[in-house]
């Protein structure tokens, strides 16, 4: 077995991967850039080119782990292959209707979101299981026929089965995807209890119709590129990055391909929780800023923080994810005056094309890169490297007409103005990530990644009272570097509803035996080693009445009552530290129990750098720090010229080719042994 | 104190993030369907003299709703100088500026070092509020007095003591006493954290600067409205429609509009519209502003922060006694009919002015339906609240929404799996009804039919429906959308239509009730509509061939 890892992550605009070799943790990173019509053809390149810059051997490299934004682009875009839905009848338009809440209380032109499945192939069926899962009504034969016929006329390349109370009896809904199976075949079928065995149909409806979908597109991709694969890396296994963090294999990717919907940024959340675990830091929050929008995650107690309210396009997705807070604040945000002088930034971007200004490709709108751009903290020449051919003084005059001249602000006052409000519109993204979850800011470190998350960092985690923030050493290429560290994750649900007297050790218990059961088999039908197998317990608990459930975690082994009292007591502690109060004298109410299954790939511990000499400042400029209200002359450093024991006081800029770190004066940095930068923000 | 404009973003960025905390621990933490579910709850934080300044997004009627009640406590019933550290004051009264008696709200003074800088608000629906009907939707009410219990403002807390008394004088008064006081310990809770929201940012910018921003917010908002007015023909526009009928007297009740378009600012004059009714369907004045106010505001500019400072522009006058301004006692809790078919006459009345900017009749009614039974496990017997939605209007460049929410409620329904898991209760239908939207350039959405079979011994169906007769319009050519009905037993042998607003209607086992909410008006012409969005509508089922026959003359010539 060789000893050789590659992460790739298959982005919008570029294709990153990450070479570790795991004997010695060198690690090793490129970008070649995506290919829309060939995304394997990228990948393939990137591999070759990560391979001769670490001066790799092919057969040395054991494992591949592959992140992609196949499935969320193609529903972002609408281009999902034709799929249809089974439902019981007189139910068809649920996956239509929604919960149709709209999302803006006065826009009386906004639209709501296209269903993932048009109405003329959404079929009843006549069937009915009740609440607590009894059968009222089998499905009839042949009407089943009939349906099969019909699905075969009108095209569908997917089927979604999703029958109402299939989470508490899947008999019907089993019965009729096996008939589909048989009847169509070449058709892909998915059943909803098979991917999302939860209460509310609407939701776990969405889930499944977003799975059956996206099955046939990732079934052709995996096709191309598994023996692409194969033949450069004859030793490797290859496994997909998943939304709640952990590999999928091939196998189960092209079943399962929903739970790749959030793949690239959960390679980055990975990676933040995995930095963290070397350094010891218990909570951190990423905040990964790019060219249109900034994803947040954060890692409680060493924990990532996880959801199953995630949703993609307005489209529900009801299975555990890394909670991501997506907001629509990047480097390409667009500052803009409202009728009445009011100053804000977002969320329209400039996107790529035409880019902010500075980059003289017809944007005359002010974007947050141009402020930054104006108070001297990106250098004009060393933008990517030098890659990119920055015009300051289009920056400057687009700050100046559109915002600077109106307010009757100097130039640098309003590009300072665009930051502040930049990270005020992170700050409240960050907030709703930590502190309204009950997380007390000062327990925080925050890790800074993406092309443009070190800019911004310092004064964000100040103004967030967060006292320390954290580079890595390859910002930009971080979302990669998780995805070599992640373990083989499975995620299994089974809603009970129990109330009160109801909860016992004897019911639990054999809830979470089914689930251990399941979670077993998945790890073997993966050949995990039972010795790298670990099952972790949990449970969605609420007070009886209440329609949101806190979870709560549950021992392994056999549940006796003392397990149980644990259970509830910690449900107790939980509820009062999310929500502020608690109410022990409520009954209270178990819904779900869940079990995620772990396959441990043994990723390997962050290497140590070696230290070296306390870096020299390359040079000195005048950078705008809005503290000072004033340009002040700036130490400026070469990323690659800092090492372990480092240590410098900001003012500062520190220049790299992906990204540039901002450190406000009086901020202290020192570089750790792992070529973090760990900054102290000074509060 | 003058405060820059990008410190000004900043805080009122905050401030919202504050109200949107508030709402996340009321949803997460609150026990009755009505608000966990369906969602029918607000919070919001207001200034001293109890102006709205920053909300979360979720009900425009509360909104307003709530502002009134906090103005009218500061005026007549707890002045300014009466709040202290740790008071919350509960009131549902809407003859002190509430709307009706389920809507309970709660008020919180934040105090920062001693001096009091704002005040943080909730407002939740309750499952019921006592009154002569399982939740407190009395159709045959003469008085308010029927509806339920009615709380003026009154302190609940006194500087951070629970004044146990009122939870068990409430207590007793109401059907299910569990559920309301749950869900009002949520709402105090989400105060708490409100208010804490409020003092970190007092700590990072100052009370002074706090202050300085709620000013400006409202000053803000109120100059971006009247420049949106002054683009408009100055001029005299009239609306005038019609709600179907009380419930007890069978005649439609008619609301007439007028609206003055004059120097920056709207006078909206109800002259005219006919006066309260001896039965719940009136509004009082708080329920007439807010739909006013919603209607000019979502009309004119959706993107300005709806805050005080948008009421400033517009001026009503609306006649004592009438539907629209009731006087006590008259009983309430059906004003939505009266406030949805406002936002439909002003649409009317501006589409004169601002026809790209209008949508022709939305569905026009929060059709409220409970129903109620006998036995449950503890035997108190049971509620099930709902509302459901119909379709939108048509636009002027795009159709009307299939059942969405519009106008001035906001509400998601309850999953079916959820209620079956509750109550006794069985859902057989929900389905969008095909021909349902008005035709018209743009087509008007589609209604909903939902059907419920009832597995209870013995219950009851309260229902609050409108625009059964009176059907939702269209515009410039657009035909009418389908009125709604509701039936009892719509596939057994001998189906019921029942009235829109059906008092305690006896169910038994095996009853189902069906529903068929109402579909929108069409926008424009059916003549200039597409073929391919009318083959569209066809092959998606959204139109019969019949239908597109008879409305758009397709498939006449042709096919």
């Amino acid at each position: 077995m060789g000893s050789i890892r590659l992460g790739v992550d298959i982005g919008g605009t570029f294709t990153d991967i990450t070479v570790l070799e795991v004997d010695t943790g060198k690690v090793t990173v490129a970008k070649v850039s995506s290919r829309r019509t060939d995304p394997a053809g990228a990948l393939i390149e990137a591999v070759e080119r990560g391979l001769e810059l670490a001066g790799v051997d092919p057969a040395e490299v054991s494992l591949l782990v592959h992140g992609s934004t196949l499935v969320t682009n193609a529903v972002l875009e609408n281009k999902l292959p034709k799929s249809a839905l089974v439902t019981t009848a007189g139910f068809r338009d649920v996956l239509e209707i929604g919960r149709h809440f709209r999302p803006d209380m006065y826009d009386l032109m906004q639209d709501k979101p296209l269903p993932v499945v048009p109405r003329e192939r959404r079929y009843g069926i006549g069937e009915r299981t009740t609440a607590n899962g009894e059968i009222l009504a089998e499905p009839d034969r042949s009407e089943g026929d009939t349906l099969i016929g019909a699905i075969r006329d009108d095209g569908s390349e997917a089927v979604a089965v999703c029958l109402l109370n299939s989470f508490q009896n899947p008999d019907n809904e089993a019965r009729i995807r096996d008939w589909l199976r048989q009847g169509l075949p070449g058709v892909s079928i998915s059943a909803s209890h098979d991917v999302c065995r939860e209460i509310r149909e609407f939701e776990r409806m969405s889930t499944v119709a977003l799975n059956a979908a996206a099955m046939p597109l990732v079934q052709r991709y995996l096709e191309d590129v598994t023996p692409r694969v194969r033949a450069l890396l004859p030793n490797a296994h290859m496994l997909l990055m998943q939304s709640n963090g952990g590999s999928l294999t091939v196998a189960a990717s092209r079943d399962y391909p929903v739970r790749l919907i959030t793949s690239g940024p959960a390679g980055g959340a990975l990676a933040v929780q995995r930095t963290g675990q070397a350094v010891r830091a218990r909570s951190l929050l990423g905040v990964d800023m790019g060219g249109t929008s900034t994803d947040i995650s954060l890692i409680h107690d060493g924990e990532l923080r996880m959801t199953t309210d995630g949703e993609v396009a307005g489209h529900p997705v009801k299975l555990p994810m890394i909670e991501i807070n997506t907001i629509g604040a990047g480097a390409g945000s667009i500052a803009w005056l409202d009728d009445r002088n009011g100053l804000h930034v977002g969320p329209h971007s400039a996107g790529a094309d035409p880019g902010p200004a500075a980059y003289g490709r017809g944007g005359t709108e002010p974007t947050v890169a141009d402020a930054n751009i104006v108070l001297g903290r990106l250098h004009p020449d060393r933008f990517l490297g030098g890659a990119m051919k920055v015009e300051i003084e289009t920056a400057r005059s687009a700050v100046r007409e559109r915002v600077a001249e109106p307010l009757g602000m100097t130039v640098e006052a309003a590009a300072a103005g665009i930051i502040r409000i930049a990270n005020a519109n992170m700050e409240r993204a960050v907030r709703v990530s930590s502190a309204e979850k009950g997380y007390d800011p000062r327990d925080i470190v925050l890790l800074a990644f993406g092309g443009a998350g070190p800019l911004h960092a310092a004064a964000l985690a100040r103004s967030a009272r967060i006292p320390t923030v954290m580079v890595p050493p390859q910002p930009g290429v971080f979302s990669a570097v998780g995805l070599v560290m992640a373990d083989i994750r499975h995620d299994f649900v089974r809603s009970q509803i129990l109330r009160g007297d109801e909860i016992s050790a004897a019911r639990l218990d054999s809830l979470f035996e089914v689930l251990d059961e399941e979670a077993e088999a998945a790890l073997a039908r993966d050949a995990v080693p039972p010795d790298r197998r670990r099952l972790r317990r949990s449970a969605d608990i609420r007070y009886s009445g209440q329609a949101y459930e806190v979870h709560v975690p549950v021992p392994g082994g056999t549940l006796d009552e003392s397990a149980v009292t644990t259970v509830m007591q910690a449900f107790h502690d939980l509820h009062r530290q999310l929500y502020a109060h608690d109410n022990p004298g409520r009954p209270i109410e178990f819904v779900s129990g869940r079990v995620a299954a772990i396959g441990l790939t043994d990723a390997p511990a962050l290497p140590e750098i070696e230290a070296r000499a306390d870096g020299v400042p390359t040079e000195h400029r005048p950078v705008y720090f809005d503290e000072m209200q004033d340009y002040v002359d700036t130490a400026i450093y070469d990323r690659g010229a800092l090492g372990p024991g480092s240590v410098f006081t900001g003012p500062a800029v520190v220049e790299q080719m992906d990204t540039t770190t901002v450190v406000h004066p009086g901020q202290r940095v020192e570089v750790d042994a792992w070529g973090n930068l760990m900054i102290s923000t000074g509060d | 104190m003058r405060v820059d404009p990008v410190t000004f973003e900043v805080v009122n960025n905050a401030l919202v993030g504050v109200a949107e905390q508030m709402a996340a621990t009321i949803l997460r933490t609150s026990y009755s369907t009505v608000i966990r579910e369906m969602l029918d709850y607000s919070t919001a934080v207001f200034d001293l003299d109890g102006r709205i300044i920053a909300q979360s997004c979720r009900i425009p009627i509360h909104l307003n709703s709530m502002s009134r009640s906090l103005r009218t406590t500061l005026d007549e019933s707890i002045p300014i100088a009466g709040w202290e550290e740790g008071d919350i004051v509960v009131t549902n009264d809407p003859y002190k500026g509430g709307q009706h008696l389920p809507d309970i709200q709660t008020f919180l003074p934040v105090f920062h070092q001693g001096t009091l800088v704002a005040i943080c608000g909730t407002l939740g629906h309750h499952l019921d509020v006592g009154g002569m009907r399982p939740g407190s939707y009395a159709g045959e009410a003469v008085e308010i007095y029927q509806e339920g219990l009615r709380i003026p403002p009154i302190k609940l807390f006194e500087r951070g003591r629970l004044d146990e008394r009122l939870f068990d004088l409430i207590g007793c008064n109401i059907r299910l006493p569990d559920i309301t006081i749950g869900d009002l310990r949520s709402q105090t809770a989400a105060l708490e954290i409100g208010r804490d929201g409020v003092i970190e940012l007092i700590d990072r910018y100052g009370a002074d600067t706090l202050r300085a921003c709620m000013d400006e917010a409202t000053k803000a908002s109120e100059t971006r409205l009247r420049a949106r007015i002054r683009e408009l023909p100055e001029g005299r526009y009239q609306g005038t429609y019609f709600v179907d009928d009380d419930g007890v007297l069978d005649e439609p009740i008619r609301i007439v509009t007028t609206l003055t378009i004059e120097d920056g600012s709207v006078h909206v004059d109800f002259t005219g519209t006919d006066p309260q009714r001896r039965s719940p369907i009136n509004a009082t004045l708080s329920s007439c502003e807010s739909a006013t106010y919603f209607a000019v505001l979502s009309i004119l500019d959706p993107t300005i922060p709806a805050n005080y400072g948008v009421y400033k522009p517009i001026r009503i006058t609306a006649p004592e006694g009438t539907v629209v301004n009731a006087l006590p006692p008259a009983p309430v809790v059906g004003r939505n009919a009266i406030t949805h078919t406002i936002v439909n006459a002003l649409t009317i009345a501006l589409s004169e002015v601002v026809p790209e900017r209008i949508t022709a009749a939305y569905y026009g009614m929060s059709n409220v339906y409970i129903l109620s039974g006998d036995s449950s496990a503890d035997g108190r017997g049971w509620i099930f609240f709902d509302i459901e939605v119909g379709g939108g209007g048509g636009r002027p460049a795009k159709d009307g929404l299939d059942c969405y929410s519009q106008g001035i409620h906001n509400l998601a329904n309850t999953p079916i799996e959820m209620v079956e898991t509750t109550y006794p209760l069985r859902f057989t239908h929900y389905e969008l009804i095909p021909d349902s939207g008005g035709a018209g350039r743009s087509r008007g959405g589609l209604g909903v039919r939902r059907d419920i079979e009832f597995l209870d011994e013995r219950g009851a169906l309260d229902t609050q429906f409108d625009k059964f007769k009176v059907a939702p319009f269209g515009l410039f050519g657009g035909g009418d959308g389908a009125t709604g009905r509701l039936v009892l037993n719509p596939d057994g042998p001998e189906p019921k239509e029942l009235a829109s607003k059906t008092v305690a209607l006896e169910l038994r086992r095996g009853d189902v009730v069906s529903m068929w909410t109402q579909g929108g008006g069409g926008y424009g012409a059916p003549a200039e509509r597409s073929a391919a969005a009318i083959v569209q509508d066809i092959r998606e089922g959204k139109l019969s061939p019949d239908a597109a026959r008879e409305r758009y003359g397709y498939g006449v010539a042709a096919d």
